[in-house]
């Protein structure tokens, strides 16, 4: 089984979900356990800093941005292989290792600025969706072609006469 | 490949071929400069299909038909659908796809007699801000090699500035037309979001994608505009408006529109810019109250959110918008999969570059249970706030003046092997998409080592008319 059926990234607070040491090994839920317990206790060694670089910043206010790439063991975890391994799972992307520790680095550093939203003060703000306020379109409930069977076909990789064609997805 | 002699404009195209001027001769022309493209800003080229309707539209004239654009050689960005041309969005995923219809955008501008001749190069996707991200390979900027075209639309801008077609259309979803409009030297507009319909484009953020043009001069550009815009059935996010107050954006004196113009400038757009950049900056606000314009200090307190609100919202839509490619019915499909699973996931694997798959992890990351409060709900809520700041902005002034890009073109590799610092470059253009207001880059002064330099005019939402007029007079104080 490679991963729970379960969300575990998203069912611990990401405060916990952060704390893997990188593995090869799958997600458990005993892990799940033991891991936010570690996270719990090695807070402070988690809190360190890792080290920054200044660059300054086009409007105005200075950066703190983390320095690519950085040493594993002193850095702020955040996004480890493990989690770019689930989130590979939930996209369907099938990274090899050397991309996945890439990927947590990069990942890192991106998440890392992007959290910066934490500190405005969004309350009784309501979420925006669409910028001209339109909401619920919808066209007349009336059947129409857009693009025949044939067309359909023509751009789809493994085909017969009438069907697109995939690898048996279930067993009798 | 840019000549001394300025490239003849599209309105100058159009009106030789409807006074009885060959459709067919200028269609061959710009044909041939397609073909002699050296940047690689040309990755495909329509001949047959481009000469066909080069006659069509030369019959339609001899039958007494007038028609806007007629003749005029448009290049398309590769992620615009056209019947029977293959469209990839520069991606290995999409190699070989065929598109079985064509978008309303392209469709509109070929009924006013405009010609597909090419499709130009782009960033995977439209992933990047210096088009160095195509399965195709980087476009180089033409006015020095060495350096990048900008991004995602780079091959559009640099096929415009290289005096290939005179028009070109491109996709911006957080500055993707404006940024390479400015770093190449061309004009390049965003319009309102809503304003044009977004049916045929391939999807990366639909909440902040919009279709506009490139061209040498604002004329045309407002044209090509005018004539790809209004509602549109097959985009329920396109909107009623009436486009034909852009027909006059090109009557008269171009500065009478500055006479008693507010012209508001932001404090923070002034800081960390490249000198020369500063300096245009100055000299336009100068030569705009010396033209009759009152220059108006206004806030946008939460734009210094923009690039991180972006990289949520834009990565989320995108990373949805593309798991529709998955090897089933179009796009790239991995050899002999054991499994759906393995069809999928080597699919994407195989066919997705470093940052399409990068874009797609992070926003597969913000949306995910446990994050999506934090991380997505929070970028639209603040996403509101930066809406606001416009509004608020706009009470005080008419339109707001700012530079395009914090630097000239950069040296083609420097922000490669760091995606944040290549997401910062588009710091002065992503909030325009947040907020879907329209936004223009006009070519207004060159660095010391000639590098064009473009200024930004954004304006109300659907005042893309004045946003336009506005750039014209910019371009005449230029």
């Amino acid at each position: 089984m490679p991963f729970p059926d379960v969300d575990c990234l998203g069912d611990l607070p990401p405060a916990f979900a952060a704390f893997h040491e990188p593995t090869n090994e799958p997600y458990s839920p005993v892990e799940f356990f033991f891991t936010a317990l570690l996270g719990t206790f090695s807070s402070s060694w988690s809190q360190m800093p890792a080290p920054k670089v200044q660059r300054s910043h086009p409007l105005g206010h200075s950066l703190l941005l983390p320095r690519l790439p950085r040493p594993k063991r002193r850095r702020l975890v955040t996004i480890t292989d493990k989690d770019v391994r689930h989130l590979c799972k939930l996209s369907n992307l099938a990274l090899n290792d050397a991309d996945v520790a890439r990927m947590a680095t990069e990942l890192e550093a991106i998440v890392g600025y992007v959290k910066q939203l934490q500190q405005v003060d969004t309350t009784g703000i309501e979420p925006i969706a669409n910028v001209a306020g339109l909401v619920n379109i919808t066209r007349p409930d009336v059947p129409g072609t857009l693009l025949s069977q044939a067309q359909v076909l023509t751009n789809a990789p493994a085909k017969n006469e009438v069907a697109i064609l995939v690898p048996k997805a279930v067993d009798r | 490949m840019s000549s001394q002699v300025p490239p003849p404009t599209a309105l100058s195209i159009a009106a030789a071929v409807n006074g009885g001027a060959s459709a067919r001769v200028e269609i061959e022309a710009a044909l041939a400069r397609a073909k002699a493209d050296t940047n690689n800003a040309i990755i495909r080229i329509h001949q047959e299909r481009a000469l066909a309707a080069a006659d069509r539209v030369q019959a339609q004239i001899k039958a007494g038909t007038q028609l806007p654009l007629a003749g005029v050689p448009l290049v398309i960005k590769d992620n615009l659908c056209v019947e029977g041309i293959e469209t990839t969005a520069a991606s290995r995923m999409l190699k070989g796809y065929i598109a079985p219809y064509t978008g309303t955008a392209v469709s509109r501008l070929e009924q006013a007699g405009a010609i597909v001749i090419a499709t130009a190069n782009m960033d995977e996707f439209a992933f990047g801000s210096s088009n160095e991200t195509s399965a195709y390979g980087p476009v180089k900027n033409p006015i020095d090699p060495t350096r990048i075209p900008g991004g995602s639309s780079g091959g559009s801008a640099a096929a415009v500035c290289a005096g290939i077609a005179p028009l070109a259309l491109g996709s911006d979803t957080g500055g993707s037309i404006r940024q390479p409009a400015s770093l190449c030297g061309v004009v390049g507009m965003k319009p309102t979001y809503g304003f044009v319909s977004r049916y045929g484009l391939i999807a990366f953020g639909s909440s902040l994608d919009q279709i506009g043009p490139f061209a040498n001069n604002v004329a045309d550009a407002s044209t090509c505009l005018q004539i790809m815009s209004g509602w549109d059935a097959n985009d329920s996010t396109s909107a009623k408006h009436n486009p034909a107050t852009l027909e006059t954006v090109s009557n008269g004196d171009a500065l009478s529109v500055v006479k008693g113009l507010k012209v508001g400038v932001v404090a923070g757009h002034m800081n960390g810019l490249q000198g020369e950049v500063a300096k245009a900056m100055e000299q336009a606000k100068e030569r705009l109250v010396k033209a009759g314009a009152t220059i108006v200090n206004v806030e946008l307190p939460h734009e210094q959110y923009a690039v991180a609100i972006y990289y949520i919202i834009a990565t989320g839509e995108a990373s949805s918008n593309l798991s529709r490619m998955d090897g089933v019915r179009f796009g790239h499909r991995s050899k002999d999969p054991q499994s759906l699973g393995e069809l999928y996931g080597n699919s994407r694997n195989e066919g997705f570059g470093q940052e399409a798959k990068r874009r797609i992890m992070l926003g597969t990351y913000v949306l995910s249970t446990g994050y999506y409060d934090a991380y997505y709900k929070k970028a639209q809520q603040v996403r509101r706030l930066v809406c606001r700041d416009y509004e608020q902005a706009y009470t005080k002034c008419d339109v707001i003046l700012g530079p395009v890009s914090p630097t000239t073109a950069f040296k083609a590799g420097e922000k490669l092997s760091d995606p944040l610092q290549m997401y910062l470059s588009d710091i002065f253009t992503i909030a325009a998409n947040l907020s879907g207001v329209p936004a223009v880059s006009v070519p207004f002064a060159k660095d010391g080592k000639n590098l064009p330099i473009g200024l930004q005019i954004q304006g109300r939402q659907f005042a893309d008319d004045q946003v336009m007029r506005v750039a014209r007079a910019l371009e005449k104080l230029a």
